[in-house]
């Protein structure tokens, strides 16, 4: 009920000023800690130093997924209940997404260079996660392409779900593709569970990043609220220039 | 199979590095694009452009700076 | 409705055929890629022959996505789309009316097409059956995926290149089984029938499902 209540623009606006101090004490907190945990524990037996990169990476990953679903739900607020701050939710989104999917992309391959002796390689997971950020690119590229808002919000949101439908066929399709075309795979996943030395610091930067894209999400919402404003405000304004004495119904056009 | 791999630090330090600045830089994108939006705003309203229920009786009668 | 719909994709049909777009398009550039190929890599046949299936499929998916922009727009601008909204053919129909007459005017020569071209390419003779089995099928999946793009591009004044980044992550499973089919038929080890099972499965739910998206994109397009 609480959270039903912040869907009000103005309420959602005090609630991330309110918010916003301790969210990026505990941001800075765990990631501070997660970086000490990364340092300080033992290099792995077959990786060496390099499993420090997946403690990035990892979480990377993560999230970049994590957000593409947290589009589509606001993308269904959009086209289900037509609530503006969904679509100000998707607009809000959509680069943190992809900034996250082209981190997961380059530390990557970063990783794979030592380890693999070349940067890419066209394996099931990397594939995927390339054809998510292109997912990515092409909602922030709509999102920009059409300049009425409400029009806008609704495209980007069709486009979104029909992505969400594809993500497990371009998965499953990917992963078939790989298996029939790669000799021997390079990449054993999984493995054995993962030492709780390592586990701790994956799990500390986790959530330290987790609450960076939070954070920054929440940000970005709060500058697309009063971005929207600001746009309708000068709509007023010269409607008033244009024909003064008359009462403009601008009010509360967007947000 | 994959050998064991020694030293690498430097690849470490560039993922770490790399990181750091593409986040921090959209934090700080983010924060500059939240000034200019507060900014715009208060002109607007040193204007006497306001939302909603505070529309100013000035605008009403038809006088204009 | 279906005189309605009979009606709309004949004209559609017709008039893609008339204009010398869609067919021509498509056909004209897959002679470009085809010929330009070789002087690219090389005049090896062995090679040639390995690339040929893979090649024509993505030329396929390329005229795909370079007719596509054309799919609404004259309607759009002549308010005809309009009038869809209004008449009795509701306008998901009006848009499987649309997809097949992509495909009817796009896909069906290429496909046809491609064989010949891989002559040149010394494409395996085997391989000829599948090759059109697998663009006929999976171009119907690619047509009506297609709808989608053009639809949520199509009041933007330059909405091509801005519809393929959109729909590129769509087709790239539906290349995918396309290739995967025809190596099955060539090398095995699968039997052909298994990810063209897959790929008919693709067409059906693309052409059940993504008339809604796209009639959904135009409503909101139209507003």
């Amino acid at each position: 009920m609480v959270f039903l209540r912040l869907t009000n623009p103005n309420l959602f606006l005090r609630f991330v000023d309110l918010f916003f101090p301790w969210l990026a004490a505990a941001a800075g907190l765990c990631l501070c800690g997660g970086l000490y945990f990364s340092f300080m524990s033992p290099p792995d037996y077959q990786q060496g130093e390099l499993v420090r990169i997946i403690y990035v990476h990892v979480p990377m990953a993560w999230l970049s997924m994590g957000c593409y679903f947290l589009i589509a739900v606001s993308a269904l607020g959009t086209l289900v209940w037509r609530h503006p701050l969904a679509d100000v939710s998707i607009r809000a989104a959509a680069p943190v997404g992809a900034v996250f999917t082209a981190l997961t992309l380059v530390t990557g391959s970063i990783w794979a260079l030592p380890t693999w002796g070349v940067p890419w390689v066209w394996d099931a997971r990397l594939t995927s996660v390339l054809i998510l950020f292109f997912l990515y690119l092409g909602l922030i590229a709509l999102s920009h392409a059409i300049e009425d808002l409400r029009r806008s919000g609704r495209a980007v949101a069709i486009l979104a779900l029909v992505g969400l439908i594809n993500l497990p066929i371009i998965k499953f399709s990917v992963n078939w593709w790989s298996t029939l075309h790669q000799p021997a795979s390079l990449i054993r996943s999984g493995g054995p569970s993962l030492h709780p030395d390592m586990l701790r610091p994956l799990l500390m930067m986790a959530l330290g990043f987790s609450l960076v894209f939070v954070l920054l999400y929440l940000m970005r919402m709060r500058n697309e609220i009063l971005y929207r404003r600001v746009t309708s405000l000068r709509q007023m304004q010269a409607r008033l220039q244009a024909s003064p004495g008359t009462l403009p119904d601008v009010f509360g056009e967007v947000l | 199979m994959i050998g064991v791999i020694v030293g690498g630090w430097e690849y470490v330090i560039a993922v770490y590095v790399l990181s750091g600045v593409v986040i921090s830089g959209l934090i700080l994108w983010t924060v500059l694009d939240y000034r200019s939006q507060r900014h715009a705003l208060s002109e607007l309203e040193a204007l006497g452009i306001t939302r909603r229920s505070s529309v100013p009786s000035a605008f009403l009668s038809g006088e204009e700076d | 409705m279906r005189t309605a719909f009979l009606a709309l994709l004949r004209r559609d049909i017709y008039l893609s055929v008339r204009q010398e777009g869609g067919s021509g398009v498509a056909l004209g550039f897959l002679l470009v890629v085809v010929s330009l190929l070789p002087f690219g890599v090389g005049p090896d046949l062995g090679l040639l022959r390995q690339l040929a299936p893979g090649l024509l499929w993505t030329a396929l998916l390329l005229a795909t996505l370079l007719t596509l922009d054309r799919l609404f727009i004259s309607d759009y601008e002549d308010g005809l789309l309009e009038l869809f909204m209004t008449a009795s053919l509701p306008l998901e129909l009006a848009v499987v009316a649309k997809a097949f007459s992509h495909w009817l005017t796009t896909t069906l020569p290429l496909a046809f097409a491609a064989p010949l071209f891989g002559i040149v390419l010394n494409l395996e003779s085997i391989a000829v059956l599948p090759l059109i089995a697998t663009m006929l099928i999976g171009g119907l999946t690619l047509s009506f995926v297609g709808t989608i793009g053009a639809a949520l591009t199509l009041t933007l004044r330059r909405g091509g290149l801005l519809t393929a980044i959109l729909i590129l992550p769509f087709y790239i499973p539906v290349l995918i089984f396309g290739i995967l089919s025809i190596d099955a038929a060539l090398v095995g080890p699968l039997s052909f029938g298994v990810p063209f099972m897959i790929l008919v499965s693709m067409a059906l739910c693309a052409m059940s499902l993504t008339p809604f998206a796209a009639a959904a994109a135009l409503r909101s397009a139209l507003e």
